[in-house]
């Protein structure tokens, strides 16, 4: 299996107040291709923030070495073997959008668009804009047949506020997935549903990776979910334990 | 494609966009609406102004004094400019004009009306001369092609129907009289005033259609029916004291315009009865040839009205606002005064310094034959014009009893000459050519030093009136201007609500970035949203703002009959009709303004949104 995405000494901390807390104090972490791998750990261990980092979503810390004003970043990603520091703002845009797929906790669906539309989101950003113009929908038959795969082909025109707790993870994967991404990021899938509908979502995911072979990084704080994953990264005050 | 995409979303689901649409529709609507009737009536002064004076005026700083030689003047003109096709000498006097027992103070114009008509439109403005058989003119033009004898007859049918519509118009005021003052009963039609009703029925039609969501199927139309019954009563109920006693007022307004037009129908069949019986007339040209005169002239109608034995009485023209009153409906009283009233001219010349106290005034009786209505409230209500020659003599400007040689003559003068050039020549042009002509004037003033020339300005017609349609056009500048800052309002306003917006929309902006959006594109999607604003603002401004202004007159009119109120009043105001022409300059103008005001009131939001941190974008709650 190769190298899909190295995380390397991932320094991060927040302003809180005069202070700043460190969440991230020296991570590395490496994601094969068709390997699921679950970060687990206490509310407040960085996992999340882990993965906005590894999903170009937000950066390391930056520092200046020599005082000059001149920063370097505390850590760097690297994607298929490429540092993302190096890629432009455009690039890193075009990364989230191309090789990166985010499921949240909540959802995150857009509330004006209705199902199919929410889906076809990520392809809408990398189409022309003249199809705007001429309304045609990029990909249309892909997201229809995701939405299909997930039991949802019946609520194509449904607003997201019409949709059950489970139903809107399930467009919220579909939304993810419509790029086809080499990486799909998901932060705490199950967290705001039923234990019913969690198992689902995560048969989905299974479902995703052992069909597929989707790369996934996946956050829980529930040892269940993450032990359905090939690996599991244990975080303890931002920093892996081995 | 997301920007439009989403922004087409935003517009449709969002409700709060109606009010920064609301604000910009009704201030691209104001702007119209009031700048294209003060560009009305800053268009009417200078039309106006124009079509009064001719292109060029040769006038020096004592006009009541004048200058000499103004005839040569003209001779040596026409010479050096082959440009000029006609020139006139006018003079202005001090004076007073004493009719049906009043006297009221007046600047009195000599002029030739022949030339005067050659230089101007002074001509169109006569009522008795050329707008009373223009109007004759339209009356008959329908029975076209006919014979005279044949327009006679029509004329009289239109004068019968005049007479019956009055005979109606009449009975229908004494018998709303008679309501009023409890002699008789208002009939069912008249106590449901239809009109007012009409306006009711909509507003039901309107309350029906809002129903329409709530109820499904035939049970909206029940419950828009009902709106209408409902709203109905509650109009007749609050409407009643405003309607009702509109409505003697309406059918007295009724009665004297029917009355107006019987006087009109009257005059046209004395105008008829002037065609000859046999021929033929095909258009309407060939009828307005054979009524309305060719040339203008003082000369009074009715030869019987001079005594025998007497000179011939002289005519003389009024402003039609110096001895007739006018209504709230711009309608003048000249039917309710004497035919051909004699007036009495009295004129008060000055001395070469300006001094009248060696001169004395000068008292004519002229026959009023006619008078002037150019538009331009200060000259209607001032001048009296009377024939040249004799205004001449009676302002000391010639002495008659003295042949050129004689000792103590003096050549006779005149306060302007008046220039019309060949075409319709341009501003710029014109500038032009007046200043070769001031140099063409200096040398004659030196050719002729006996001339009383204290140094003679030449002046375009603009220039002329340089103060009096700067300070209208200033008006309307400021006027804009003050509304330009209100509007600006709309700016802030959509700043404010986009800003709400941007607030309320933070965690989807984390997830657009989230799935690849770039600051630009979240940018876009607010100020293309703003965009639209302007655009569907801008465009609902545009047709109100421009139907507003071409059925402004209508809608005045609708107020007056509902309401009794006269915003414009004629009587005030010199335009016989609000100005309801659109300049599409301006209109274009304020469209791409209210597209600028809503993407300048976007941008700062769309700033906001742009820059913010996608990932705690996510976790905003």
């Amino acid at each position: 299996m190769s190298e899909l995405i190295r995380l390397q000494n991932i320094h991060k901390s927040y302003e809180m107040g005069p202070d700043m807390v460190p969440v991230l104090r020296g991570v590395d972490l490496v994601v094969n291709e068709g390997e699921f791998v679950a970060i687990m750990g206490a509310s407040g261990s960085g996992k999340s923030t882990l993965l906005h980092i590894a999903g170009v979503l937000d950066q390391p810390d930056e520092f200046s070495p020599n005082g000059n004003g001149k920063k370097n970043a505390r850590g760097e990603v690297f994607f298929r073997g490429k540092p993302v520091s190096s890629l432009g703002r455009w690039g890193r845009h075009k990364l989230r959008n191309h090789e990166f797929g985010f499921v949240f906790q909540f959802y995150h669906l857009l509330p004006e668009l209705n199902v199919l539309e929410n889906v076809l989101l990520p392809a809408m950003v990398d189409a022309p804009f003249y199809m705007a113009l001429i309304r045609a929908r990029p990909r249309k038959a892909e997201a229809l047949a995701l939405l299909d795969a997930f039991g949802l082909s019946n609520r194509l025109k449904h607003r997201p506020a019409q949709l059950s707790g489970g139903e809107r993870q399930r467009v919220a994967i579909a939304r993810a997935l419509i790029n086809q991404p080499a990486l799909l990021l998901a932060d705490e899938p199950t967290g705001n549903l039923d234990a019913k509908t969690g198992r689902t979502i995560l048969d989905v995911l299974l479902g995703l990776h052992k069909n597929r072979g989707q790369t996934m990084l996946l956050v829980t704080h529930d040892p269940n979910v993450a032990k359905l994953a090939d690996r599991t990264v244990q975080l303890a005050e931002g920093r892996i334990v081995p | 494609m997301y920007k439009l995409f989403l922004t087409f979303r935003y517009l449709t689901r969002k409700k709060i966009v109606i009010f920064p649409i609301l604000v910009v529709w009704l201030c691209v609507m104001m702007m119209i609406i009031v700048t294209s009737i003060m560009g009305g009536f800053v268009e009417h002064v200078r039309q106006a102004n124009r079509d009064l004076l001719g292109d060029i005026i040769i006038s020096n700083r004592n006009p009541q004094y004048g200058w000499a030689r103004y005839e040569e003047l003209q001779q040596y003109l026409k010479q050096q400019f082959p440009e000029m096709e006609a020139a006139t000498p006018t003079i202005q006097a001090f004076g007073l004009i004493s009719a049906r027992g009043g006297t009221l103070g007046v600047q009195i114009e000599g002029i030739d009306p022949v030339g005067r008509a050659k230089v101007s439109k002074f001509g169109d403005t006569l009522y008795e001369q050329h707008i009373g058989p223009l109007n004759a003119v339209e009356d008959l033009s329908p029975a076209l092609p006919a014979t005279g004898s044949d327009l006679q007859s029509y004329a009289v049918k239109l004068e019968e129907t005049a007479r019956k519509r009055f005979e109606a118009a009449d009975a229908a005021a004494a018998n709303q009289y008679a309501i009023a003052t409890g002699t008789a009963k208002p009939t069912l039609a008249g106590q449901l005033n239809l009109q007012g009703l009409w306006g009711l029925v909509v507003l039901a039609l309107v309350e029906a259609w809002i129903l329409r969501k709530r109820r499904t199927g035939w049970r909206w139309i029940g419950a828009g029916v009902a709106g209408v019954l409902m709203l109905g009563a509650l109009g007749v109920i609050v409407a009643w004291p405003v309607m009702f006693p509109r409505a003697l007022e309406n059918t007295e307004d009724a009665a004297s315009q029917a009355q107006l037009e019987l006087t009109r129908a009257d005059r046209t069949v004395r105008f008829a009865a002037e065609l000859p019986v046999s021929r033929r007339f095909s258009t309407r040209d060939e009828l307005a040839k054979a009524l309305v005169p060719a040339e203008s002239s003082f000369a009074v109608p009715h030869p019987d009205a001079t005594q025998p034995g007497e000179e011939p009485e002289q005519g003389c023209y009024a402003g039609s606002y110096v001895l007739f009153r006018r209504d709230k409906r711009g309608n003048f009283d000249r039917d309710e005064q004497p035919e051909h009233m004699r007036v009495k001219l009295t004129v008060v010349p000055m001395s070469q310094h300006g001094s009248i106290q060696s001169i004395s005034p000068s008292t004519e009786t002229f026959v009023l034959v006619d008078d002037a209505y150019t538009g331009v409230y200060d000259i209607d209500s001032t001048c009296v014009y009377a024939p040249f020659k004799t205004i001449q003599l009676m302002a000391n400007m010639r002495n008659e009893l003295l042949k050129e040689g004689d000792p103590g003559w003096a050549p006779p003068r005149c306060s302007e000459l008046l220039i019309k050039l060949k075409g319709n020549v341009g501003e710029e042009e014109l500038t032009r050519i007046r200043a070769r002509m001031e140099q063409a004037v200096a040398k004659f003033q030196e050719a002729h030093p006996d001339a009383y020339f204290d140094a003679l300005d030449v002046k375009t017609w603009f220039e002329k009136q340089e103060k009096y349609l700067n300070a209208v056009q200033n008006e309307k500048n400021m006027m804009t201007f003050i509304l330009g800052l209100m509007s600006l309002v709309v700016v802030v306003v959509i700043f404010l609500i986009f800003y709400m917006i941007v607030r309320d929309k933070t965690r989807d902006i984390g997830i657009i970035k989230a799935v690849g959006g770039a600051e630009e594109g979240v940018a876009g999607i607010f100020v293309t949203y703003g965009a639209f604003i302007g655009i569907v603002g801008g465009l609902l401004g545009v047709v109100s703002g421009v139907a507003f202004v071409t059925h402004t007159n209508q809608i005045h009119e609708w107020i007056y009959r509902m309401t009794g109120v006269v915003i414009w009043d004629r009587s005030v105001y010199v335009f016989d009709t609000i100005p309801d022409t659109v300049n599409p300059r301006e209109v274009a103008l304020y469209f791409a303004a209210a597209v600028i005001a809503g993407i300048l009131g976007a941008a700062i939001p769309a700033i906001v949104a742009a820059s913010q941190d996608p990932v705690k974008a996510v976790r905003y709650e």
